[in-house]
């Protein structure tokens, strides 16, 4: 029957003990993961300079200064300024919150109801499952792009509808691997078990299917948060990126692609911010893997 | 049999809502396609005279029901920009787009799986990180950096590639030199996707039951993963590589873009960029078949890889 | 696709130039520089080199067959039997060859290449703006510029062998931009007109108005092209791949929004180009094309992003040629929607001109690629004064205005420009930064094309920035300024009757004056803000001789160009 301990002790259990011990359990796993404290530091390392970006950066920083223009790495600008005469630090740490925002808004929108749609079409299946992987067939073969035109050109530019742009564009993979997870799931041992031992429908799903099915949304969801940052940064080169000057590190870096051979810092640092976010998110979302699954935990 | 028959059927119902919702969209969406073309030349004489010329003056049920009546006798109309038919003009970019969108899943496989079999063997090691790392390279950077970068370094300064184009109408090899970059740079983002879920699955498998009988039984690692797990965990990878091919065909519009490419992305971003609604509906509408095309064959490829859905 | 996006500045379509009227022929010997309009013509001109613009208008002909005087020494060899290919970036795609419904601007050189014109501006040495008789041997202008009769050169063939090129075939051309049914946006040009042929070669265009600007704003610009009828009757619908016109290149090939390629006319009447082929390559991004320059892939692409031209100005790389082009500059112009409270009081628009820096725009941001202007016309085009009010820089006065004014503090105007050209981004943004040193906090609405126009055509917004990119004052004036201008964008209508004086004025002396009176008025009521002229630069790859760039709309000189053959 049940191949875990944990989901035996799951079925046995009222569901106010569950989220505890699974935190807790989690977190305990986790501390055992050292590339996963690596993506935390670095998660944490890009929070820090969200918090300075939000307090700490004068108002000044999007302020053009012409003669300052493409200036290099200096004690005075110690990353060197931008195409506008910007301070690239300053403007990076302005930044931090604003890209930031963008990943993690988007997939909260993407994953929620994208995951949602993949737990009621993989479980429910027939006609209403059917169509739901129909649409979702259909929204995953409409290009990033024309979403984020309509979105964009109905509400408006700006950044909180570049994110609803990028989130809802990111939803229908969300649903994709939650389908196919609950698919291969919905019929183990432990689910059969549970059921004939007459567990209801939304018990079965949020003790047993969601639970197990979490690991491969976390993991995508780690991915999309940098995929967010990086449709953002696609959508500012196209022209459809927030109003500038708005420092996301997407529109930084789209800005800097005409100086790449002049003035590569422009790009590099912009650049290098998204990387270790990037890198920290999927460290960790690794790590937060396996400590989730308990099989993996007990060896 | 049967179900691939109900999909194929469900697909098509899929391609047809898909087209409505579409046409929609792009009317729906501000920005007016004669204001576009006429740009400070417009008068309203001059508008109201193009859009009689392209049907634009109808209420929009009659052009939905027009654009109906003509795509199912297969017309996808003129292109308002390029004054062509739109058929034609896909068919023109339609190969473009195929040859990277493969080359960029190749690309994609070959960086991805390994790293991911390497990060599963070697788990929690130095060598798991190394990998992760390496995969994660190619989405730490937005495509159109990434395109732009290998053009300074690998065509401008060391010589070794075109700069643009696709070589259009030169002899395949040539136009393979064409498709490196492009490709590396299209597959390059979705390999740390496959190696993560190359790794997740594999590990995930490791785990189960029968595989730890196996290794109970005394077979040796390598055994157990290309005997077991490599085909169980197959499901969540061909997923995953579906997707990404899926994707592809609508993210080459960038990458085609600034290497200068021909292709369907590329001339979708422009036509709709433009409110070219006969063009865009014929490229989204070629677009979306392949997706779900692909889609398609991943489900039916879950079916012959895990019995447990077949039967389901 | 049409990226009328990617370059919105250097609008759409052909080209026309900043003469005035013009003149045919002036005998053998006369060297042009005529200000005045020439009435009567003596044909056929003969060596006539054209002279200079300075400033002025410039009328000068320079029969075509006898052009190039100025062509570069040295004929590029290379390769014994090879071919001539020349390779041209395109920054937007060349998507219609039907000239009169051209609408975007990498139609131009393409067209120019397939087809003549009756009188074209001037493309090889010594540049400048005036036109040159093509098709025509010369013209005269009647009755105060409300009558021009085109004498028609005799004997050139269409690409199909479809016939000779005759006054029917031009009326028939010119009837069709002005046909509504057409819908060319060179349509309204031609109101209150009539073609009448008066015989096989000769063409009488009269209006009810005087139009001194005719030649320049409307036979030189591209919608009046020439194709053939003959042809065009025949194959409208395949037209895209199946033009036929009489110009030095025929149609050969193309791959729809990525290259096509037109081959030398053998048969062709008038100087023959010196390279076989023409390939061009559509919508090359501005960052790649200096990369494929100096690698040999493209020999010649115009570009506007200003940091790429400042790095070529640079002469980064040996094998790239950078050349500034002494034309073609297009203003930016900043319009104040004096429809909506505050721009509705003069002292606020002029405040928010005295916050914005030009000479700094000008010098930092384009490196002195662009020119400082307090005029709605470039530099380099007729009828330019720089005699007017200017605004010279001066935060402290902007502040007092506003304050005189009673400018809410919260005031947050929005500002709508083009999102994705860097040229437009740049200077927007340090306009908006000038803008807030004085505490208005503009709103900068950075927008994709679609948008742009929708907003422009409703008129949202309260300042809308953009370049606009014509040739003869003409173009940039009625349209703009007039109170019942289509693009009229700031509401203005306090000079239409300078507007209407200037249109019909047949002295260009007389013009010109009017148009300084125009400037000046126009810089006092400050309907808009106007900040720099720039161009597009031309680069060229090493191997290439004969081409100094016309200057705009990516126009090129297909005839003096060469390269090695391969």
């Amino acid at each position: 029957m049940s191949s875990t301990v944990w989901s035996t002790r799951a079925s046995a259990t009222p569901e106010v003990r569950l989220p505890r011990t699974f935190w807790r359990d989690t977190g305990q796993a986790l501390r055992r993961q050292k590339a996963a404290l690596l993506g935390l530091a670095l998660v944490g390392l890009v929070i820090l300079a969200a918090l300075i970006g939000q307090v700490g950066v004068p108002e000044s920083a999007n302020r053009t200064n012409l003669a300052q223009r493409l200036s290099g790495p200096s004690p005075q600008h110690v990353l060197g300024t931008d195409g506008a005469g910007r301070d690239i630090l300053q403007r990076v740490l302005l930044g931090a919150p604003l890209s930031l925002a963008v990943g993690v808004v988007a997939v909260a929108i993407g994953s929620v109801l994208g995951s949602l749609q993949g737990l009621i079409a993989g479980f429910r299946g027939g006609l209403l499952g059917s169509v739901i992987m129909r649409f979702t067939d259909a929204m995953l073969a409409f290009p990033t792009l024309l979403f984020a035109l309509a979105i964009i050109a109905t509400l408006g530019p700006g950044l909180s509808n570049v994110m609803i742009a990028v989130g809802l564009t990111s939803m229908p993979r969300f649903t994709r691997v939650m389908h196919a997870e609950v698919l291969s799931l919905r019929n183990r041992d432990y689910v059969l078990a549970a059921r004939s031992l007459g567990a209801t429908t939304p018990t079965i799903l949020w003790r047993h299917i969601l639970p197990n099915a979490m690991s491969s949304v976390l993991v995508l969801s780690t991915l999309s948060v940098s995929t967010a940052i990086l449709a953002e940064a696609t959508l500012s080169f196209l022209g459809l990126g927030p109003r500038p000057p708005t420092a996301t590190w997407g529109a930084m870096i789209s800005d800097g692609t005409s100086v790449l051979q002049v003035a590569p810092w422009v790009v590099l640092f912009p650049g290098l911010a998204i990387t270790l976010t990037v890198l920290g998110f999927s460290l960790f979302g690794d790590g937060l893997r396996d400590a989730l699954d308990v099989r993996l935990r007990d060896r | 049999m049967t179900l691939i028959l109900r999909r194929l059927l469900q697909a098509v119902v899929t391609l047809l809502g898909a087209l409505t919702v579409m046409f929609l969209i792009l009317r729906l969406t501000p920005g007016d396609p004669v204001q576009i073309m006429l740009g400070d030349y417009r008068t309203p004489e001059l508008e109201a005279a193009l859009r009689a010329r392209y049907g634009l003056d109808q209420p929009l049920p009659m052009q939905y029901i027009r654009y109906v009546g003509n795509v199912l006798t297969g017309q996808f109309g003129v292109s308002y920009w390029r004054n062509q038919d739109v058929s034609t003009l896909v068919a023109n970019a339609f190969p473009y787009t195929l040859q990277l969108s493969l080359a960029g899943i190749i690309v994609t496989c070959v960086i991805g799986l390994p790293l991911g079999l390497l990060a599963a063997l070697k788990r929690n090691t130095l060598a798991d990180i190394a990998a992760m790392l390496i995969a994660l390279l190619g989405v730490a950077a937005p495509g159109f950096l990434l395109a732009l970068i290998l053009i300074y370094v690998l065509s401008y300064a060391l010589g070794l590639f075109p700069v643009q184009g696709a070589g259009e109408g030169t002899g395949a090899l040539n136009q393979a030199r064409y498709l490196v970059l492009p490709a590396v740079a299209l597959g390059f983002h979705s390999a740390a996707l496959v190696a993560r879920t190359t790794r997740s699955a594999l590990l995930n498998v490791l785990s189960e039951d029968y595989l730890r009988t196996a290794r109970a039984k005394g077979l040796t690692q390598a055994a157990l993963l290309t005997r077991h797990a490599f085909q169980n965990a197959l499901i969540p990878i061909l997923a995953v590589l579906g997707l990404q091919l899926g994707q592809m065909l609508g993210a080459a519009g960038v990458i085609e873009i600034v290497f200068n490419r021909p292709g369907l992305g590329n001339m979708l971003i422009g036509a709709i960029l433009s409110r070219d609604y006969p063009l865009s509906q014929a490229v989204l509408a070629v677009l979306l078949s392949g997706v779900i095309l692909i889609n398609l064959l991943t489900d039916v490829l879950y079916g012959l890889v895990d019995p447990r859905i077949r039967h389901a | 696709m049409s990226y009328v996006t990617r370059r919105q500045f250097l609008v759409q379509i052909a080209v026309a130039a900043g003469g005035t009227t013009l003149v045919a022929a002036c005998g053998p010997a006369a060297p042009a520089a005529n200000p005045t309009v020439e009435p009567a013509a003596t044909r056929p001109p003969t060596q006539v080199p054209a002279a200079r613009p300075t400033g002025v208008s410039a009328v000068a002909t320079a029969a075509p067959t006898t052009a190039p005087t100025a062509a570069p020494a040295a004929a590029a060899v290379g390769k014994p039997g090879g071919v001539k290919i020349y390779r041209v970036g395109l920054s937007g795609d060349a998507t219609e060859m039907d000239p009169a419904r051209s609408t975007t601007q990498a139609n131009n050189p393409v067209q120019e290449a397939l087809y003549n014109y009756v009188g074209r501006y001037t493309y090889h040495p010594p540049l400048g703006t005036q036109v040159n008789p093509e098709l025509a041997e010369g013209w005269d202008v009647q009755d105060g510029a409300k009558t021009f009769i085109f004498h028609l050169r005799k004997g050139v063939k269409y690409h199909d062998g479809s016939g000779e090129v005759t006054a029917d075939d031009v009326k028939w051309n010119w009837e069709r931009v002005k046909d509504p049914k057409t819908a060319s946006a060179g349509a309204p040009d031609w109101a209150g007109s009539t073609l009448t042929v008066l015989d096989p070669y000769t063409l009488k265009v009269s209006f009810e108005q005087p139009y001194p600007a005719f030649i320049g704003a409307t036979v030189g610009y591209g919608y009046a092209m020439i194709v053939s009828p003959t042809a065009f009757q025949a194959n409208a619908d395949k037209w895209s791949t199946h033009p036929i016109g009489s110009g030095p290149f025929v149609w050969d090939s193309a791959q729809p929004g990525s290259s096509l390629t037109l081959k030398r006319n053998p048969d062709y009447w008038g100087p023959k180009p010196k390279i076989d082929q023409i390939q061009f390559r559509m919508k090359v991004d501005d960052r790649t094309a200096l990369l494929a320059v100096a690698k040999g892939e493209l020999d010649a692409m115009y570009i506007s992003d200003p940091d790429v031209a400042i790095t070529a100005s640079k002469n980064s790389d040996p094998n790239v040629k950078f050349i500034k082009s002494a034309y073609g500059q297009a203003p930016f112009t900043l319009w104040f929607n004096t429809r909506r409270p505050p721009l509705d009081d003069v002292r606020v628009r002029q405040a928010l001109r005295y916050a914005i820096d030009s000479n700094a725009i000008a010098k930092n941001l384009f490196g002195g690629l662009a020119d400082p202007i307090q005029s709605f016309l470039p530099p380099w085009m007729f009828g330019y004064s720089d005699e007017v009010t200017h605004f010279e820089y001066n935060p402290d006065k902007a502040r007092q205005l506003l304050k005189d004014a009673n400018v809410a503090a919260d005031w947050q105007p929005s500002m709508v420009s083009q999102a994705i050209l860097t040229i437009s981004r740049r200077v927007t943004e340090a306009i908006a930064s000038y803008w807030t040193d004085i505490g208005v906090k503009v709103q900068n609405e950075s927008l994709e094309q679609g948008l742009i126009t929708s907003r422009s055509a409703k008129n949202d917004f309260d300042m809308y920035g953009t370049y606009i990119s014509r040739v003869d004052p003409d173009q940039l004036t009625a349209r703009f300024w007039r109170s019942n201008g289509a693009t009229n964008r700031s509401g203005y209508s306090g000079a239409d009757d300078l507007i209407d004086k200037i249109r019909n004025e047949a002295d260009a002396a007389t013009r010109a004056r009017l148009y300084k009176d125009l400037q000046e008025k126009l810089s006092v009521d400050s309907p808009a803000a106007f900040v720099v002229a720039t161009s597009e630069h031309l680069l060229l790859n090493k191997r290439v001789t004969g081409e100094e760039g016309a200057g705009w709309l990516e126009r090129m000189n297909f005839f003096d160009a060469d390269v090695p053959a391969e």
